[in-house]
């Protein structure tokens, strides 16, 4: 009952950062903000840099082979403010990322949220309210 | 389940109904509580989190013709009119190569910034690149032709309890936003900062550019919160971390 409560939790803040805005430095043009994709895999990096942070995981498709998908995500200032650590994500760990992914085919997208093992929630910071418009919607 | 949300709802309306602070405050003009904190008075310390937001500049300003000229000719990310997107390496955006994000387009950032009041002097700390501005209270005019900035000489004052400030001696290499309005040396802002409440503020700007555009015009109020607890960071921009970014980022997802 108590796990479920934090999850629960950890959910609710997961929400709630979805909808404060997440890139300052460049816009989101170069992903479908309107796609949606959730993918399964092992991490194989996490790199706590500026100007955006981001993670890699290895997906294994239905025929067996491997792709490597690279989440971006804010500033790691920003994230800490939404709960996220430099160590939260290790190589090896699986999780399963949500994200916008490229328009251009390439294996990268703007994380939406990811599931960790233990069923912690992480948002990314949110920015699907800023549109390629130049205006807020 | 529904029935025990129902129960739980009668009985927090009982228990509301019933309660003397129910009746106080409508038999009784309201009295502020007690544990609310007064709206400090010309004192805006502390950490502000304002909304991001994109493009500061009405269409029905009018930019100039030279203005209106080299808005067109940068390439962002954000489409407005009938300009084309870029989306790598060839997006024209100032602060990608680390030039200072600049005012008033840093208040609207995903970055918090600071206020720090010294005396005959505020200090305004934005978190994204780690700018600093001083803002003088100390009664001197306003220079009449300082040297050209990044983000130029303020002096400010009170009126009432509404902070002013005015800004002028900008270089002309900054953005007003993140579309890429351009302004020229010329620009005067008079930021104004109004308390609302305890952890509420708004910021006015009022943009004043003849050269650049037809009309001055004023951006806001935005609402803009205290965030308690709330430390500014580094984050300062360098050329290594922005040659990553588009390596591993920018270029593969943005490159047609």
């Amino acid at each position: 009952m108590k796990s479920n409560r934090i999850f629960a939790f950890i959910l609710f803040a997961g929400l709630l950062a979805v909808s404060a805005p997440l890139f300052a430095h460049h816009g989101q043009a170069a992903v479908d903000l309107n796609k949606k994709v959730t993918l399964k895999g092992t991490v194989t990096n996490f790199e706590w840099v500026n100007p955006h942070a981001h993670f890699s995981i290895d997906v294994k498709d239905e025929s067996g082979k491997i792709q490597n998908w690279t989440m971006e995500l804010t500033t790691p200032l920003m994230l800490q403010r939404l709960g996220w650590t430099r160590t939260i994500l290790k190589a090896g760990d699986t999780v399963t990322a949500t994200f916008y992914p490229a328009k251009n085919g390439s294996t990268i997208g703007i994380l939406d949220n990811v599931l960790l093992a233990d069923g912690t929630i992480l948002g990314r910071g949110g920015s699907t309210h800023v549109g390629e418009q130049g205006v807020k919607q | 389940m529904r029935n025990r949300l129902l129960k739980m709802t009668v009985a927090l309306g009982a228990v509301l109904v019933s309660s003397p602070a129910f009746f106080a405050q409508t038999a009784a003009p309201a009295q502020p509580a007690k544990s609310q904190p007064e709206i400090p008075a010309r004192d805006f310390s502390g950490v502000w989190y304002g909304p991001m937001e994109l493009n500061m500049v009405p269409e029905s300003v009018g930019m100039q013709p030279w203005a209106e000229a080299k808005f067109n000719s940068e390439k962002t990310e954000y489409k407005v009119g009938n300009r084309p997107t870029v989306k790598d390496n060839t997006n024209t955006d100032p602060i990608l190569h680390c030039d200072p994000v600049g005012i008033p387009r840093i208040y609207w950032s995903i970055h918090p910034f600071e206020i720090i009041q010294l005396h005959g002097r505020i200090m305004l700390y934005y978190e994204e690149f780690r700018e600093v501005r001083d803002v003088w209270m100390d009664g001197r005019p306003l220079p009449k032709d300082p040297d050209p900035t990044w983000l130029g000489t303020s002096i400010g004052h009170w009126d009432g309890n509404d902070l002013v400030v005015d800004t002028v001696g900008f270089n002309d290499k900054t953005w007003l936003d993140s579309v890429g309005h351009p302004h020229s040396r010329d620009l005067h802002l008079t930021e104004r900062f109004h308390r609302v409440n305890q952890d509420t503020m708004e910021v006015s700007i009022t943009f004043d550019d003849p050269k650049a555009y037809k009309t001055s015009w004023t951006y806001g109020p935005k609402t803009v919160k205290l965030k308690p607890g709330w430390e500014i960071g580094e984050l300062y921009c360098t050329v290594e971390d922005e040659k990553n970014f588009e390596k591993d980022i920018m270029n593969p997802s943005g490159k047609p």
